[in-house]
Formats: C-alpha cells, sequence, structure tokens
C-alpha cells in the first residue's frame, strides 16, 4: 500500500490526568493513579461505589472555545469533544486566522470515535420520556442523542467543511477513526482531519456497566494494580490533526510524528468474555511490521482485565525485542473505552520528547502489581513506537508512528 | 415501488404502544422468521437478512474470497436501541436490572458488523458508522477507499435501522412526522415518516470481481462527502453541503453534471430539507436538471435513518440495472420551491439512464453523495 505521508500536527486532551496535553504528558512521565473511588448515581442498583477515571470540571476550557449560547445547548460529551478538538486545532495553527472566510481550517475533516456515543443524552432523553409521557418530551434533549452530535457540533463550532464521520468501534474506535482519517487523506478528500474520540461515563452508561457486574468496588492500596474480570473506566476527549505531510510543510505546521500505517481486523469470530487476543495480536503485529524494523517503544491499551491485557502482553513479548520499552497510559488514568486516542497522543508526545516512565516487554504481564515500579524506566528516545489494542469481543488494531526528521 | 405503493400503518410492536396514531414503515414479522434468534437485535435481524441476500447475489456460495480478505462496514443509527431501551425502562421504572446482558448486547454501533463477522467469517478491517441518515452512504464510500487503498480485497456493507421508542418520540417531539405519510416535495407536506430496514451491498474491485466471475450490479464511480457548518437538525438553506459533496462525488468520477440521469435524494419531506436539497441539485445540474428525473423513495420506504444511505444505493442500482426511474409517492401537489421532476406518482422508463447519484443529507449537517454507473456486461 502507497499513500501520501501524514503526519500528526496538533494534540488535544481532557480526562483523567487533566484538562491540557501538558497534564497528559506530566501523568506519562510521573505515573500515578487517577482513577478514585467515586459515588454511582442513584439510578445504579448496588453496591453505589465504583473506581472510575472522571474528567475534571473543564468548564473554564469550554468557555474559551464554546460561545455561551452553544455551550448552554451542548450535553457534556459534546463540550468534551469540542474543547479537545479545539485544543488540537489551535496546537496545529488552524484557528488562527482572524478571517473565518479564509480559515485554513476551512476544508478539514473531521472523524470521530466512541464506543457509545451520547449516552448520558439517551438516558437524560427518556428519563423525560418516562416521566412526562411520550407526547411531553423535550425536543431539546433529543437532536442530541445521536452518536454522531459531537462531531457535527465540532464542524460547525470550528467551521470544518470537510467530511464528517463518526466511527464506532468499541476499544478500538480510535483506531478505527484514525484508519478513516487516514483512507480520507489518501482519498484527496480533505488536507487535513481532526480525529476526535471521546466517552462520558454518564449515570446511563455506568448502570449499565454496573449491571453487567463489571466494575470495581474498592480501591486497593494506592498505586497497586490487580488484573481481573472487572473494569476501571475511564471518560474523557482526546483529539489530532492528521494532516497530508505536504500540506502541513506548506503552511509551515510544526509535525510532532508521521503516522506510518494502521490496520485493523480481527479472526471473524465474537466472544466478549473470551475474545481470541493473541491470534489477533499476533496478525495485527505481523501487518502492521512487516519488514520494518521492530519499533523502539510501545504503547498498549489496559483494559484490567484478565482475557486481554496478559494475552496481549505476552502476544507483543514474543513478536519483539526483550525489554522493548513500553507505556499503558490506563494503568493511572483507567481505560477510556472508545476514547483511546489517548495512546497514540501519548506515542506522539513519546516520539516528540516528553520521557514517559516505561515499563519492559518481556515475560509475562503481572497480574498484580505496582505502579511505581512496573512504569521505573527512562527509555531513550524512541525513532519508532507501536500503539496496539486488542478489540472487544475480538479483533485487534495498531498503529505505527514514527518521530519526523 | 414501481406501483408508488407505501405500507404506512401503526406500529404493532407493543413497545410503540403510546404511538398507535404515528404512521411508521415497518418490517412485517413474516420477513424476519428466518431470523428468529432471541439473541440478536431486531435491527441485527434485519441486517443480517439483507446480508444474506446480497452475498448470494453476489455469488458468494459459488465463488467467494477468504475470509481475511473481507471487510466489513456497517452503517447503523440508533442499532440496539430497542431492546436497551426496554432494560432501561424496567431497570428505571421497577428497578428490575436483570437481563442487562442480553438486552444491551446489542445497543453499541459495532454490534451489527462484530455479529456479521462472527457469522461470515470475514476478517479484514471492520468499521461501523454511525453519522445518523447517512451511516449507509458513508460505510459504502468508506468501503470503497479501503479496497482501494488495499485495505481488503472486497467489503459486505451493509446499512441496517430497527424502529424504536427512542427516536419515535424525538422525531414526534419535533413535530416533524407528517400523520397522513411521507409526501415529499408536495406542497401540503409535512415532515417524515419512520421506517426500519437495510440495504446491504457486496463491495469489490473491477478485478476481483471478474476473476471470480461475480455478476456486477453497477459500480461506484465516485463519492463525497461534506459539512454543511450551518445547524445540529437543519439544512444550510442553500444546500451547501449538498453541492459540496455531489461535486466532489462527480470529480472523483471524472463525470460532468451532464452525465448524471437521475438522483434518488434524500428528500425527507421536511419543509426545510426538500427545498434547500432542491437548490444544491439546481446549483449543481444547472440547466440540465430540468432534463433530469430525481425522487424521493422515503415516499414509500419510509425514512429508514442509518440504513436510508444503503437501502437508497440498492434502489439506486436497480434504477441503473433495470433503465426504470422510481417514483416519488403521494406527491399531489408541487411546492412552487420544489420545481424539479420528482417522478410524481408513477415509474418511468429510462432507458438510456447510465449514471445516477444517491444523496443523503444527516444530523450534523454532513452530507454523502455516491454516484453509481451502469454496468454494460
Amino acid at each position: 500500500m502507497t499513500r501520501p505521508r501524514a503526519c500528526i500536527t496538533g494534540l488535544g486532551y481532557l480526562g483523567p490526568f487533566g484538562v491540557s496535553v501538558d497534564a497528559l504528558r506530566h501523568g506519562l512521565a510521573n505515573p500515578a493513579p487517577a482513577f478514585r473511588l467515586h459515588d454511582l448515581p442513584e439510578m445504579c442498583e448496588p453496591p453505589r461505589q465504583a473506581v472510575l477515571g472522571l474528567a475534571p470540571d473543564f468548564r473554564k476550557e469550554a468557555a474559551f472555545f464554546l460561545p455561551p449560547a452553544m455551550r448552554r445547548r451542548m450535553n457534556r460529551h459534546s463540550r468534551m469533544a469540542c474543547v479537545a478538538a479545539g485544543q488540537a486545532l489551535r496546537h496545529a495553527g488552524l484557528l488562527d486566522s482572524a478571517d473565518p472566510e479564509d480559515s485554513p481550517a476551512e476544508g478539514c475533516g473531521v472523524v470521530y470515535g466512541t464506543a457509545l456515543g451520547s449516552t448520558g443524552q439517551c438516558g437524560a432523553f427518556f428519563d423525560d420520556f418516562l416521566e412526562k409521557g411520550p407526547r411531553f418530551v423535550n425536543p431539546a434533549l433529543f437532536l442530541e442523542t445521536v452518536p454522531n452530535a459531537p462531531a457535527g457540533q465540532i464542524s460547525i463550532l470550528y467551521g470544518l467543511a470537510g467530511p464528517n464521520a463518526t466511527i464506532c468501534c468499541q476499544t478500538v474506535s480510535a483506531e478505527a477513526a484514525i484508519i478513516a482519517a487516514l483512507d480520507l487523506l489518501d482519498a484527496g478528500m480533505a488536507p487535513a482531519v481532526v480525529v476526535v474520540t471521546a466517552e462520558e461515563l454518564s449515570p446511563a452508561l455506568l448502570c449499565g456497566i454496573q449491571s453487567l457486574k463489571m466494575l470495581r468496588h474498592e480501591l486497593e492500596e494506592p498505586g497497586r494494580i490487580t488484573i481481573d474480570r472487572t473494569i476501571i473506566p475511564a471518560e474523557g476527549a482526546c483529539a489530532m490533526i492528521l494532516e497530508d505531510e505536504s500540506h502541513a510543510r506548506k503552511r509551515g505546521a510544526s509535525i510532532l510524528a508521521h503516522v506510518q500505517d494502521a490496520v485493523m481486523h480481527g479472526p471473524g469470530t465474537f466472544d466478549a468474555t473470551c475474545p481470541h487476543v493473541e491470534a489477533s495480536m499476533t496478525r495485527v503485529t505481523q501487518d502492521i511490521l512487516g519488514d520494518r524494523p521492530k519499533p523502539d517503544g510501545v504503547v498498549l491499551n489496559g483494559g484490567f482485565f484478565i482475557h486481554s491485557d496478559p494475552l496481549a502482553w505476552r502476544t507483543l513479548s514474543k513478536k519483539l525485542d526483550t525489554g522493548t520499552p513500553v507505556i499503558i497510559p490506563d494503568y493511572c488514568s483507567g481505560n477510556p473505552l472508545g476514547a483511546g486516542l489517548v495512546r497514540t497522543i501519548a506515542a506522539a508526545l513519546w516520539l516528540d520528547g516528553t520521557r514517559p516512565k516505561t515499563a519492559r516487554l518481556e515475560g509475562e504481564l503481572p497480574l498484580s502489581f505496582n505502579l511505581a515500579s512496573f512504569f521505573q524506566h527512562h527509555a531513550p528516545q524512541p525513532e519508532t513506537i507501536l500503539t496496539a489494542s486488542p478489540a472487544t469481543g475480538d479483533g485487534a488494531a495498531a498503529i505505527l508512528l514514527s518521530k519526523d526528521r | 415501488m414501481l406501483n408508488a405503493e407505501s405500507s404506512f400503518g401503526p406500529c404493532t410492536l407493543p413497545e410503540f404502544a403510546p404511538f398507535s396514531d404515528i404512521p411508521v414503515a415497518q418490517i412485517p414479522d413474516n420477513c424476519l422468521e428466518d431470523y428468529l434468534d432471541s439473541r440478536l437485535t431486531r435491527h441485527e435481524v434485519i441486517g443480517l437478512t439483507a446480508a444474506d441476500e446480497a452475498l448470494a447475489e453476489s455469488g458468494w456460495c459459488e465463488a467467494g474470497l477468504p475470509g481475511d480478505d473481507v471487510g466489513i462496514f456497517a452503517g447503523v443509527g440508533a442499532a440496539g436501541m430497542l431492546e436497551a431501551e426496554q432494560w432501561y425502562r424496567r431497570a428505571r421504572s421497577n428497578g428490575d436490572f436483570t437481563g442487562a446482558i442480553e438486552s444491551l448486547r446489542g445497543y453499541p454501533a459495532s454490534a451489527l458488523a462484530d455479529t456479521i463477522a462472527e457469522r461470515t467469517g470475514f476478517a479484514a478491517v471492520r468499521s461501523s458508522v454511525a453519522t445518523a441518515c447517512s451511516s449507509g452512504s458513508a460505510a459504502l464510500g468508506l468501503a470503497a477507499q479501503a479496497i482501494t487503498t488495499g485495505r481488503c480485497k472486497a467489503a459486505l456493507v451493509v446499512g441496517s435501522e430497527a424502529l424504536n421508542v427512542l427516536t419515535t418520540a424525538g422525531f414526534a417531539s419535533l413535530k416533524s412526522v407528517d400523520m397522513e405519510g411521507c409526501r415529499p416535495f408536495d406542497l401540503d407536506r409535512k415532515g417524515i415518516v419512520l421506517g426500519e430496514g437495510a440495504g446491504a451491498l457486496f463491495l469489490e474491485s473491477e478485478d476481483t470481481a471478474r476473476d471470480r466471475g461475480a455478476p456486477a450490479w453497477g459500480y461506484l464511480a465516485g463519492w463525497g462527502w461534506a459539512a454543511d457548518c450551518h445547524h445540529m437538525s437543519a439544512p444550510h438553506p442553500e444546500g451547501l453541503g449538498a453541492v459540496r459533496a455531489i461535486r466532489q462525488a462527480l470529480d472523483k468520477a471524472g463525470l460532468s453534471p451532464d452525465n448524471v440521469g437521475y438522483v434518488n435524494m434524500h428528500g425527507t419531506g421536511t419543509k426545510l430539507n426538500d427545498t434547500a436539497e432542491t437548490k444544491a441539485m439546481k446549483t449543481v445540474f444547472g440547466e440540465h436538471a430540468e432534463s433530469m428525473s430525481f425522487s424521493s423513495t422515503k415516499s414509500m420506504t419510509g425514512h429508514c435513518l442509518g440504513a436510508a444511505g444503503a437501502v437508497e444505493s440498492v434502489i439506486t442500482l436497480l434504477a441503473l440495472r433495470n433503465g426504470v426511474v422510481p417514483p416519488t409517492a403521494g406527491l399531489l401537489t408541487l411546492d412552487p420551491d420544489c420545481d424539479l421532476d420528482y417522478t410524481p406518482n408513477r415509474a418511468k422508463s429510462a432507458p438510456d439512464l447510465t449514471c445516477a447519484i444517491n444523496n443523503v443529507m444527516a444530523f450534523g449537517g454532513n452530507v454523502v453523495a455516491l454516484a453509481f454507473g451502469k454496468c454494460e456486461s
């Protein structure tokens, strides 16, 4: 496959680490748990506490990027996505034009990834329905129940008239969004694409996960991570500008990293409780690396889930060099569900000079460990990084990034 | 469809009792009885039914491809909302949280693609597109690009939508439902009629199709995708997104507007959509629009939301293959602001039709246009 070189020129982050890319950078360099034991909404079945990675208050950032009227109308999920997208556009220098008619962002596309979409808005609308009856629901609540509401809001807010996609592929929604964005760049349908992912731990979503018996109800000793049959979910939004390299160079943009390739597929089966992680991870790793040199570093998804994490770790341990530095941001923030763009953003920051504390890829992943002892190494500055994640149920996805030379 | 028949009526699903006066286009139960698998949601059952038919039509059983070479692209709207809202209602009203796994399994928009993968073994790139009313068309465009870039040799594209309470209550609250049936471009039109359905298309490169001796129904000549940047639920009054998307599709196809003989319009039957989309057609096609045929088949299928793009792509391909333009049903008094030939109430013969466009316009202001060509052999 040949394609125009795609590069990353801007980043945005809002999540358990904080409300900026700098907060994420700090979190990678100083690994510590950003998830806490929180009360669950009253609508959930007991026990009504769970370990969650929640996003901090971001009203100040929302006020910066969103006009008051738009901010009032928009739900929290969309606001998170708009803030992260605004950060990335600003970082890339695509919001700098004083003349909206001559905005460098005008032809840009949006590809938004989410596993579950606007669960908060769907829950609020359905609660209104149950409370008031079918004829008296508030129509204003309906508009943002559609999964693509954040993508639409981003295009309206920032005047992005290119393709406007929403991709939902569970835990690999981010990678699927990147693949769609790369394909749109390849097709010449946009010179740059804002790739955004967001997930909100809304009352309705927490109610559902709780009833699926997947939440953790006790926080272990500080900094201890255990892999078992439950997850620590997190919320937040991440964004990056994926741009045709020639377009970026022409406008003098700073290039943070290059996307060499992205692959995603599965073995054609689906089993949510026992996914075929080793087969999927083996195949994506083989496909993306091919004859290329092995990567200098890895960013891996952390699902906290015994049927996923140890198998993904073992597969990469076999396929890559022993001792390859690896970071798993989710073990500090909680698992971002469909907002996994944080993996690619962490890789871009690492390539751009951030020095995260890393673990070393070898043998088996311990099923219980302390963050400080697990992430204790400083790796040499990498030239290439592989980000990888098993998909919910089956399949896997991987992105290969390289440093700008 | 050739006789402009529509099947709008009250929904017989028990959850729809509060909406007994609202017409919908519901799939008859007997059409879905091959899939009485209680594990699946209604939207998956509908999607699988269409997927099976598409695979059979593609000659898959006789000469398929290795599963590793085939991708899956699903276009979805509310996905498994019908089953999820039943669970949510029980949980909220009665504190009954049981059955979460069964009821919520199909809620994610990715459920249909995963289920199809499980059934078919298709293991190349898999994507679920959820761009509201344009999902099916966007999935088809992304699948075409995935084949072009070599991510897969072929792709099964399925758009599927099932009726559900949340969406029905939402459109009712917006006063967007026409209680007398969907009448696009009619002076007295009052809105949409919600429909359910699925369209499935097996897409492959010309070489792959030729190598396996597959019958070709038509080809996707080009596609375009653009945003209005205007409003979450109202189209740009001049249809700017549609203008950009159709021009992009024609450009990619290497076609001029004069090559196009028919457009399957989004044509929802709302005041705003139909006038804005008509303006877009006149902007793109200029004087040539006067000699073209247009129609909105939602006047017969209802608005299938996430499935609309796929359903209408199938209809557009049939129009090309059979040389027949499908009609707009229920069009009795033309709105003066909608002054194109919308093929009112009767299909018409179009033996010279070689290129047709399917245009869809979605919530969030995103528009996808697909340019289809006729296969001569």
